[in-house]
């Protein structure tokens, strides 16, 4: 029985932007891989990084590009760690995100990134799209440095993220928020995953 | 025998703020401001005395102030800040817990953990600590 607003609304988002917030090591990366698996496995998924990524340790519907032009239409499109590739005030200097952002409802791209604080990340994600925040919990000292919008939300998500890590059927990192939902969601984590994707960048020369 | 005493203002108001935070006391006085808070410990005191610091209607009257001081300082915050504590007051009962397994979502009843809202009752004041009562 289907009973997860968020979990449905994620099924149905056919673009738009998800991004994934929380302090370092919550589960990020691990939650938002096995929400797509879970919500939308059908559609390809491309791995957006200017860097070199061991593609080959994800599944056969996994590519990488390095350039947002080149992320296929109809793909959902993956970045980690959102910072990295688009710092906060990126767009001021170079308008590539905001020319991408604005036209990926019609190429029916979902862009899905992590941060470990939204104030790092371009404010053209928020801007431009259907924009849906999922909550991992993230500490104090990094919700001081959040942006003054999240703060409320991200106390919330805290709060609850630490309710429901009582239940001890799920693994604690497993839980996530959906701010627009008020839901606190325990999804299941893709078998594939191993400490190698936890991992992704330790053998990159920077 | 010489003994030398150095005196530190500021090391004195540090040493006092410590020791006051030993006493018990709710952390929404964060938010008074100095009339209020003269009027809160100048109750909670001679109530104290009275020894009617228990009495339902003096501890209303303490969390009606402290009601007012954070409705106060919620008052002088930015619109998105006033509407993020509307979400969270408002938010605590309606959060709902869902665990999604093998296509199948389960909903999980956490009503029983409602978080603590009340600062809780005042301490008594120790019978060593008397103090004239406020004018």
């Amino acid at each position: 029985m289907i009973c997860s607003k968020g979990l449905d609304y994620l099924r149905e988002m056919e673009h738009g932007v998800v991004a994934m917030v929380g302090s370092g090591k919550q589960g990020k990366s691990s939650s938002l891989h096995s929400l797509i698996a879970y919500c939308q496995p059908d559609r390809p998924v491309c791995m957006l990084d200017p860097m070199d990524i061991p593609i080959e340790i994800y599944p056969d519907n996994y590519s990488h590009v390095k350039k947002a032009t080149d992320v296929p239409v109809g793909s959902i499109c993956v970045i980690e760690d959102v910072n990295r590739a688009f710092s906060s005030r990126g767009s001021s200097r170079d308008n590539t995100l905001q020319s991408w952002l604005g036209i990926i409802s019609h190429r029916s791209n979902l862009v899905c990134f992590t941060s470990q604080n939204l104030a790092s990340t371009d404010l053209e994600f928020a801007r431009s799209q259907d924009y849906l925040i999922l909550s991992k919990k993230m500490c104090g000292e990094d919700i001081k440095y959040e942006r003054d919008g999240n703060r409320g939300a991200q106390a919330i998500a805290n709060y609850w993220i630490s309710e429901a890590e009582k239940i001890k059927d799920c693994h604690p990192k497993s839980w996530v928020y959906f701010q627009r939902f008020n839901e606190c969601v325990s999804i299941e984590l893709v078998p594939w995953w191993t400490e190698a994707h936890s991992k992704m960048f330790r053998e990159v020369k920077l | 025998m010489t003994v030398n005493v150095t005196y530190d203002e500021e090391v004195d108001r540090l040493l006092s703020v410590r020791q006051a935070s030993r006493i018990p006391l709710p952390p929404e006085i964060a938010f008074l401001d100095q009339y209020a808070a003269r009027r809160f410990f100048s109750r909670r005191c001679y109530y104290g005395l009275m020894g009617v610091g228990n009495h339902p209607l003096v501890r209303y009257l303490e969390e009606s102030d402290i009601r007012t001081a954070m409705a106060s300082a919620v008052s002088k915050a930015p619109y998105l800040d006033r509407m993020a504590h509307y979400d969270s007051w408002r938010g605590d009962s309606a959060v709902k817990v869902i665990i999604a397994r093998n296509g199948e979502e389960t909903v999980v009843d956490l009503s029983d953990r409602t978080p603590p809202s009340s600062p809780g009752p005042p301490p008594p004041l120790s019978p060593c600590r008397r103090q004239a009562a406020p004018q």
